[in-house]
């Protein structure tokens, strides 16, 4: 592909360097934006589809896969005017090809959110 | 245009669509049913994929995800080693919307709901215009395909 820069290292002046193990490795490999009250995206990268399971319930599912199942999905939910736990389900619904949100309000209720947004770091397939 | 991605990286590519093709937002809604104890799930394109699969010369086929799942559904499964399909297979050819929203159906829908959806006393999967979808979220959990729905001949 043009426009390539091969190397395994970056030197800063003054801070020092790093290895790009650390970018390659630490980048998110997908990220979702999206309102679950009209199961749309806003904003995503690496993802085909968004799947409205039920309320505070939803599937979103990855167009390169991960290399298994095991990766992390650190994620916010919120409306005007409350925040939302995520929760992802141990087993079961997340494979390497998909994984499965669910939002529940302070009270521990499934709730939609206007605003959710998740993210997978780990290795892709 | 596409650029020639033979051999590129799909993530490579997904990173190069995002940056230069525009979002497509598919009207298009994907109803489905995979338990008889659970509400109606809609699937939904992705507009960054969408324009990805209109495009052309981007996703792979779909028969690599297929692919890879019997690879994941195997008990001794640890991590997938065949990753190189989705990025060696050539690319699969520009789609209209409606072949693009079959091949997502091939791909994210559960293949026991696409490949008997119309076995039964009642479809289990429709693809209708968010139009037709409840206007409101009011009782979402009780969403079911109508009893009503005519398949096609």
């Amino acid at each position: 592909m043009a426009g390539t820069i091969v190397a395994d290292t970056l030197t800063h002046s003054t801070a020092g360097s790093l290895t790009t193990d650390y970018v390659v490795n630490g980048s998110a490999k997908a990220f979702l934006v999206g309102n679950q009250g009209t199961a749309t995206a806003l904003k995503s990268l690496n993802v085909s589809s968004y799947v409205d399971a039920a309320t505070g319930n939803g599937e979103t599912n990855f167009t390169n896969s991960m290399d298994s199942s095991s990766f992390s999905v650190p994620g916010s939910h919120s409306d005007n005017n409350s925040f939302y736990q995520v929760r992802r389900p141990s087993t079961g619904e997340t494979t390497s090809s998909k994984v499965r949100v669910r939002t529940y309000d302070g009270a521990g209720s499934a709730n939609d959110d206007e605003f959710v947004s998740h993210a997978i770091f780990g290795d892709l397939a | 245009m596409t650029p020639d991605f033979t051999g590129t990286h799909l993530w490579d590519r997904l990173c190069w669509a995002k940056e230069n093709l525009e979002p497509h937002q598919s009207d298009y809604r994907v109803v489905y049913e995979d338990s008889i104890d659970e509400c109606a799930k809609i699937l939904v394109a992705d507009p960054n994929w969408m324009a990805c699969a209109l495009a052309g010369n981007i996703l792979p086929p779909v028969w690599v995800y297929h692919e890879l799942a019997k690879d994941e559904a195997q008990p001794d499964f640890k991590r997938h080693t065949r990753g190189y399909l989705l990025h060696e297979t050539p690319p699969v050819g520009p789609m209209t919307e409606e072949e693009a929203i079959e091949y997502l159906i091939m791909k994210d829908v559960p293949q026991r709901v696409w490949q008997n959806w119309d076995e039964g006393n009642r479809p289990k999967m429709v693809i209708c215009k968010k139009e037709q979808l409840p206007q409101t979220r009011v009782w979402r959990n009780a969403w079911r395909i109508s009893d009503e729905i005519k398949v096609a001949a």
